[in-house]
């Protein structure tokens, strides 16, 4: 075996399985999660708890400013919380059935909010 | 989780390791690029020690920690550093091909730097997506890494009252620059910072290694350690262990080549990794008093010339763990060495904390057949190599295992056990562990050379 070859037999040892591991893994996607992946949007026959969220912002004074609005609308009793992704959530948790939590979603838009029924993540 | 996160570690640990490199071209000079490249793994690792090392002492100091202040760190080192070696005549490198490999050699490391490759590309995938499950590293680590990335500083409630409040702030600091590198304090993708650290330490090894080892005996014993089942569980873990581990090795990896070749570079380079590892772990200082107490012995006879230099890197590893002792005891924070240092503890304890180091380093089930494989390598070493150097390392890890039932014997309210939420023993026991299969090449390439009469591959 001439040198030239043995360079070319080790960087194909080197490269093909380098290369195609990750191209094999990779076929079928590879998941990258996103600030998406906590927002759990309720279904009709969705169980657990319901919150009816106003949005979120990257800055808890960001997210403060939104409260105010939401209070101001009526929503006293509404809060902000840390969303688990980095964000800060506004939202009001006193929702018990989904049909309620539809009604206060279209009267929360008819005030103006972008408002949105979710699933409230475990624990 | 994101790749915008991702990308900003890329760039945090190439800004490492430009640090690294850096500095090592002020301390030898790189005539090629492609010893550059060779010693890019050391150059990591050096990289993440220095700026742990400078900014322990900012932030003791009271200078805030954000993003402005990492760049500013990393290229003013990296700037001063190019400007020190140009002043200290170090020529540019170039491109220009080095002795070759033979043919055998060549596809030797081809196929363990596709076997190895392939493992960190497996590690890289546990890694991605890792939730914050280690104990400690919930516990204390990350918050407080969170808490020098918020208060841009060592918050004092945070560093003063959560657990380990003696515990050095490096690791935290490296944590806080990867949450600024990443654009939040994302502690799943955190993970893959020691995905970094880990290829960083075993590109080090084979860089450090490569010249001095037949590539025969460098690859394998790379690919045991890797596959060891206590490491392949735990390298990844946001923790400080494995980088006080990875530290204290890879000095006495360089301690160990300077003893053969006096290259002066490996103890400068060594000194700021033990430096590293004072302010990495507790045990870190026990770790550089055994790396430095180990060469003065192996230097014996050219006492005169090397100990002043012995002493200079004993100096530096003290001097940059002391500012760090002096913020906590400030604040009337103690408990870092027992008492009376064991010293008051009966006989029975100390036969039984023996036996327990004993157990855990040859235990089968967390280190394979390393420890064996060391012992073996060590023999052969001793018998038909350099001797000196299987002296030093036989010191060095007899030291090290001492250290290890001292820890346990010393602090009364640590039971006799294996258990890691009662006793570190296991943890501590990795390093002993790591540093054998990075002497095992060594020492075996050792006793081939010298059985067969010939010079270094």
């Amino acid at each position: 075996m001439t040198h030239r070859s043995a360079v070319v037999l080790a960087a194909a040892i080197i490269a093909v399985p380098l290369i195609g591991y990750p191209l094999v893994v990779g076929a079928d996607g590879a998941r990258f999660p996103s600030v998406d992946d906590c927002v759990k949007i309720a279904r009709p026959g969705d169980e657990g708890e319901l919150d009816l969220v106003f949005g979120r912002r990257d800055t808890r004074a960001e997210a403060d400013e939104l409260l105010d609005r939401v209070r101001g609308v009526g929503y006293v009793d509404a809060v902000v919380v840390g969303d688990g992704c980095m964000r800060w959530k506004v939202l009001y948790d006193g929702i018990e059935r989904y049909e309620q939590g539809l009604e206060s979603r279209a009267e929360a838009r008819g005030a103006g909010l972008d408002a949105e029924l979710e699933l409230e993540p475990p624990g | 989780m994101s790749v915008r996160a991702i990308t900003g570690l890329v760039v945090l640990n190439a800004g490492f390791a430009a640090l690294g490199l850096s500095l090592l071209y002020a301390l030898r000079g790189f005539s090629r690029w492609q010893d550059a490249a060779r010693l890019a793994g050391l150059g990591h690792l050096l990289g993440v020690a220095a700026f742990g090392v400078v900014w322990t002492e900012l932030l003791v100091l009271g200078v805030p920690f954000n993003g402005r202040g990492i760049v500013a760190t990393l290229v003013l080192g990296i700037a001063g550093a190019c400007v020190a070696g140009r002043l200290l005549g170090r020529p540019v490198p170039r491109l220009a091909r080095g002795p070759g490999l033979t043919t055998l050699a060549l596809l030797v490391t081809a196929a363990g730097v596709a076997l190895v490759g392939l493992l960190l590309e497996a590690f890289f995938r546990a890694a991605r997506l890792q939730s914050l499950q280690a104990s400690n590293a919930w516990a204390f680590w990350v918050p407080k890494a969170k808490a020098v990335y918020f208060f841009e500083g060592l918050d004092e409630q945070v560093f003063t009252v959560s657990a380990g409040p003696t515990y050095p702030p490096l690791l935290p600091i490296v944590d806080a620059a990867a949450f600024h590198a990443m654009g939040s304090v994302d502690v799943v993708t955190l993970h893959l910072q020691f995905w970094f650290l880990l290829v960083g330490a075993v590109a080090a090894l084979a860089g450090l290694l490569y010249r001095h080892v037949p590539a025969w005996l460098l690859w394998p014993s790379l690919l045991v350690v890797l596959v060891v089942p206590r490491f392949g569980e735990r390298l990844l873990t946001p923790q400080a262990d494995v980088l006080v581990d990875v530290f204290f090795v890879l000095a006495a990896l360089l301690v160990a080549l300077w003893l053969d070749d006096r290259q002066g570079w490996r103890l400068a380079a060594a000194a700021v990794l033990l430096a590293g590892a004072t302010l990495t772990k507790r045990e870190g200082l026990l770790f550089a008093a055994v790396v430095v107490g180990a060469a003065l012995v192996a230097s014996w006879r050219t006492r005169r010339r090397d100990w002043p230099l012995l002493g200079a890197v004993a100096l530096v590893a003290v001097a940059a763990a002391v500012p760090w002792r002096l913020w906590y005891r400030a604040r009337d924070v103690s408990g870092e060495a027992p008492g009376d240092l064991g010293l008051g503890v009966g006989a029975d304890r100390t036969v039984d904390a023996l036996r327990l180091s004993l157990d855990v380093l040859f235990e089968t089930s967390l280190w394979s057949v390393v420890p064996f494989l060391f012992l073996l390598a060590l023999a052969a070493g001793l018998a038909w190599g350099d001797r000196r150097l299987g002296a030093y390392f036989a010191i060095v890890l007899g030291a090290a295992f001492l250290g290890g039932a001292w820890v346990t014997y010393s602090y009364a309210d640590i039971p006799i056990t294996a258990n890691e939420a009662l006793n570190p023993i296991v943890r501590y026991t990795g390093a002993l562990v790591l540093l054998a299969a990075a002497a095992m090449p060594l020492l075996l390439a050792s006793a081939w050379r010298h059985g067969r009469g010939s010079e270094r591959p």
